[in-house]
């Protein structure tokens, strides 16, 4: 079953002079066993979407249910939320602090009360997920380098077996190579697992090459939720929300102006050289 | 050739607590010339960095053994130099670091663009010109007052970018200073970058692993495991797809769909790397065919 | 947010008294304080009361910010007040039920000390904390420390460390904020459990945020080390701080004020037929 919002409103600093309303009102849907991208400007309420799925923030006004259940009516087990939806942090490597990576990962599935055989089976399986390599394992997560810290800090996570993980910018600050490399694990943890993974982006270009389904928030609440195709049909649109779009988005785009239009919207490489060969064979009339 | 920066058979070696040397950059030869804007492109690890670090003497002798030389403005930096000469260069070549929360020291704007100034002795009248001249150069003008901790990302890079221009120095190196930033943030970057270019006066090298920030550049260098690896303008560098691939690095997507249309034999243009560029060839393309 | 809170209650404005520069506030409070202290005769504290009252109506500060202050102190204020009352032994003797005894002299000490708490809380934080942002004041003890520059004090490093706290602050706040929810989505409990569970529970906060502030620490030094710093020797600063003549006016007001309280010391009269001495 989904993650529901209805109606959602979060307010932070209420009743100070700071008052600010992040969310106004909104409807969304999680779905399972699919990878749903959250794009949007800085400011646009991302993060607080986040918190909000897993209990951190509650809701002023509106319901968060997870599998049908309300997730806020009972205070008891708030803690139960946390452990069935994993969240993972904006550079979450900044939250490592056992002796050990090793320690560290098992941290999580520690305060869920698990057998130590039960922990010891899901660091290793989560290792396995995030590439960590075996001598990394005993080292001092301070000890290891930017990009491998991540990748513990998610194997954090990953190791609690959440049913919905949910990461914020998961590939922030990393190289192109870095990126590439965490969201195809990402992608492969997923199809594996059949899981739900959320990954919240400023990058178009990571959501269309990594996401089943994308719903992009504007200002205003959410735009549009829908596929890659449908997302990238107005491009203009979402430039205008200041969400960069692929370039290969952008070019198609520039050259509809110049008088050469394509059948559908296109976001990557490939598909936009499958179309241009396909037009220029019905020219060359083979 | 009037050279800002001069790098000779330069090779480095971190040494780390233990005293076990891991080296970062090997055998690098360079020459950046005054006024140019020059893109330092490689992975995390290939020493790109390292390089920066060296020519405004943030690494020295005592950080790592340094092979052969740097020279900045004319005084070889990597040698044995003054306290003073060495306070100099450092005045003269800003650096734009990564993390824009680490490079404000002040708890207004107007005072952190301020700081490099006073530490000079800079007249206080002379100092306010300079500030609201520098804070307009980077588009933050009206932010005088403001506190950092209330700015965004992109806003407070701009306002250490002002600080480092407040030096009025000679070059700025830009360290990865886009990369904590969203796209808007990013994009507010470039802008800046790309008006200080047009204003010529300052020598700007960026260390980036974005491609797409490369392409403005007059030159791209591209870094490997601590050696050059390709060195050339935009359009030499990024249209050689399979040599950017073969050390995992991008090219634009335009680039990359026209090497795609050129392998199979659809095109035989030259490659484009920008959007407009891309969808002019695009429709040249399709319109020969057409004929 | 937490980033919002705002630090050391400054409420910006523009009024007589946030105008006051702040090495002379700093002065004006000093005298302020001494001249609670001095006062004896009633007429003094009705005077030092009337006082603090018309810094108050000049700051421009609501009257339920200045309650909300006093807030913390209700308590202290109460137990000075009843200590007073039922210690004094000095005095006529008014009131007798058992053991419990009560003198005019500590109705009169009570009341005193009452106001002098009051008179204290409201000119200091008044003076201090609402009209002068933290910054300012920083600035404001660096310019009253400077003369002791001269004898070697490291003044201007001093200066210079309060203002990169203050400026690190909200950063190292929000962090804090950040870590924990983290934390407490790996499933740490911060609230309940043994003492060494909730040692261990801060543990996870307290490790995170120590790296974070030792690198914040090294990355600004090495921005300052090239954005040309190199100790206060030789520094200039764009915003000097002006002493203006309104600020000498205000000075010589806080004197008269305390010579004003020791002239006033000197006139005591009685009411209710000599039961009370003020």
């Amino acid at each position: 079953m989904p993650i529901i919002f209805e109606n959602v409103s979060y307010v932070y600093g209420q009743n100070t002079p700071f008052e600010h309303k992040a969310l106004d009102k909104i409807n969304l849907t999680i779905n399972e066993n699919e990878i749903t991208g959250l794009i949007g400007q800085t400011g646009c309420g991302k993060s607080t979407i986040a918190q909000l799925c897993n209990g951190l923030y509650k809701p002023n006004e509106g319901k968060v249910t997870v599998d049908g259940v309300d997730i806020n009516a009972d205070k008891k087990n708030r803690k139960e939320n946390f452990f069935k939806v994993g969240l993972v942090f904006q550079y979450p490597e900044y939250q490592l602090f056992e002796d050990t990576v090793e320690h560290d990962i098992a941290y999580g599935p520690k305060n869920m009360g698990l057998s130590e055989d039960e922990i010891k089976r899901r660091v290793l399986d989560a290792v396995r997920f995030v590439g960590l390599r075996e001598d990394e394992m005993q080292k001092s997560p301070f000890d290891i380098s930017g990009g491998q810290r991540r990748r513990a800090a998610i194997a954090g996570i990953i190791a609690m077996e959440p049913q919905y993980l949910i990461l914020d910018e998961p590939a922030a600050g990393l190289d192109p190579q870095g990126r590439d490399d965490i969201l195809s694990k990402l992608k492969k943890y997923q199809r594996e697992k059949k899981t739900s993974v959320v990954i919240i982006s400023h990058s178009m270009e990571d959501m269309a090459k990594y996401c089943d389904r994308i719903i992009v928030l504007s200002q205003n609440g959410v735009y549009k939720c829908g596929t890659k195709a449908e997302i990238f049909e107005d491009p203009a649109a979402l430039r205008d929300m200041g969400l960069s779009v692929p370039q290969i988005t952008k070019m198609v785009y520039c050259a509809k102006e110049l008088g050469v239009s394509f059948d559908r919207p296109l976001y990557t490489v490939d598909a936009a050289f499958e179309d241009i060969m396909k037009m220029l064979g019905g020219g060359d009339g083979k | 050739m009037d050279n800002i920066i001069e790098i000779k058979d330069l090779s480095f070696s971190y040494k780390d607590s233990d005293g076990k040397l891991h080296p970062a950059l090997h055998n690098i030869n360079l020459n950046f010339e005054r006024g140019t804007y020059t893109a330092i492109l490689g992975h995390n690890g290939s020493g790109k960095s390292t390089l920066a670090k060296l020519i405004n003497m943030v690494l020295t002798r005592e950080d790592g053994d340094i092979d052969g030389s740097i020279t900045v403005c004319g005084k070889e930096v990597t040698g044995d130099i003054s306290d003073e000469d060495a306070y100099d260069i450092q005045c003269r070549i800003g650096m734009v670091h990564q993390n824009p929360d680490n490079q404000i020291v002040a708890t207004t704007v107007e005072e952190d663009v301020a700081f490099g100034p006073e530490n000079l002795g800079v007249d206080p009248v002379e100092i306010r010109k300079t500030v609201t001249e520098m804070l307009k150069a980077v588009g933050m003008e009206g932010h005088e007052k403001s506190a950092p901790h209330r700015l965004s990302g992109g806003q407070k890079q701009r306002i250490a970018v002002a600080g480092v221009l407040a030096m009025r120095p000679e070059c700025i190196i830009f360290d990865e200073s886009t990369a904590m930033l969203d796209p808007q943030g990013r994009e507010a970057i470039m802008k800046t970058i790309d008006g200080l270019h047009k204003r010529g006066d300052v020598t700007i090298i960026t260390i980036t692993h974005y491609m797409n920030e490369a392409t403005d550049a007059d030159r791209v260098i591209v870094l490997n495991k601590g050696e050059v690896f390709m060195d050339g303008t935009p359009e030499q560098i990024f249209t050689q797809v399979e040599t950017l691939h073969s050390v995992r690095l991008d090219v634009p997507q335009v680039t990359e769909l026209f090497y795609k249309l050129k392998k199979a034999g659809a095109y035989d243009g030259g490659l484009p790397l920008h959007t407009e560029e891309g969808a002019a060839a695009l429709k040249r393309l399709l319109d020969s065919k057409k004929r | 947010m937490i980033r919002d809170i705002t630090l050391g209650q400054y409420f910006p404005g523009n009024s007589l008294i946030h105008r006051i520069d702040a090495r002379a506030k700093i002065i004006i409070t000093l005298i302020l304080i001494v001249a609670v202290f001095a006062a004896s005769s009633g007429i003094a504290f009705a005077f030092l009361f009337l006082l603090s009252l018309i810094i108050f109506i000049l700051s421009g500060i609501s009257f339920k910010t200045l309650i909300k202050g006093l807030k913390p102190i209700v308590f202290i204020l109460i137990f000075t007040t009843i200590f007073q009352i039922f210690f004094t032994r000095t005095g006529n003797l008014l009131f007798e039920w058992y053991f419990i005894k009560i003198y005019s002299n500590g109705i009169i000490f009570a009341i005193k000390m009452f106001i002098r708490i009051i008179v204290l809380i409201t000119t200091t934080s008044v003076m201090l904390s609402y009209t002068t942002s933290p910054i300012v004041l920083t600035d404001g003890i660096e310019g009253l420390m400077l003369p002791l520059a001269k004898l070697g004090v490291p003044v201007h490093d001093f200066a210079l460390v309060m203002s990169i706290a203050l400026r690190f602050i909200p950063t190292l706040l929000e962090e804090t904020e950040k870590i924990m929810s983290a934390q407490k989505a790996r499933g740490t409990d911060f609230s309940t459990g043994s003492l060494m569970k909730r040692a261990r529970a801060l543990l996870a906060v307290f490790v995170p945020l120590l790296a974070s502030a030792v690198r914040h620490a090294f990355e600004l030094a090495d921005a300052m080390i090239c954005r040309g710093y190199r100790g206060g020797k030789g520094r200039t600063k764009l915003n000097k701080m002006k002493f203006r003549f309104s600020d000498f006016i205000w000075l010589t007001l806080a004197a008269a004020a305390l010579a004003g309280v020791f002239v006033l010391n000197t006139y005591t009269f009685s009411l209710f037929n000599g039961t009370f001495v003020l």
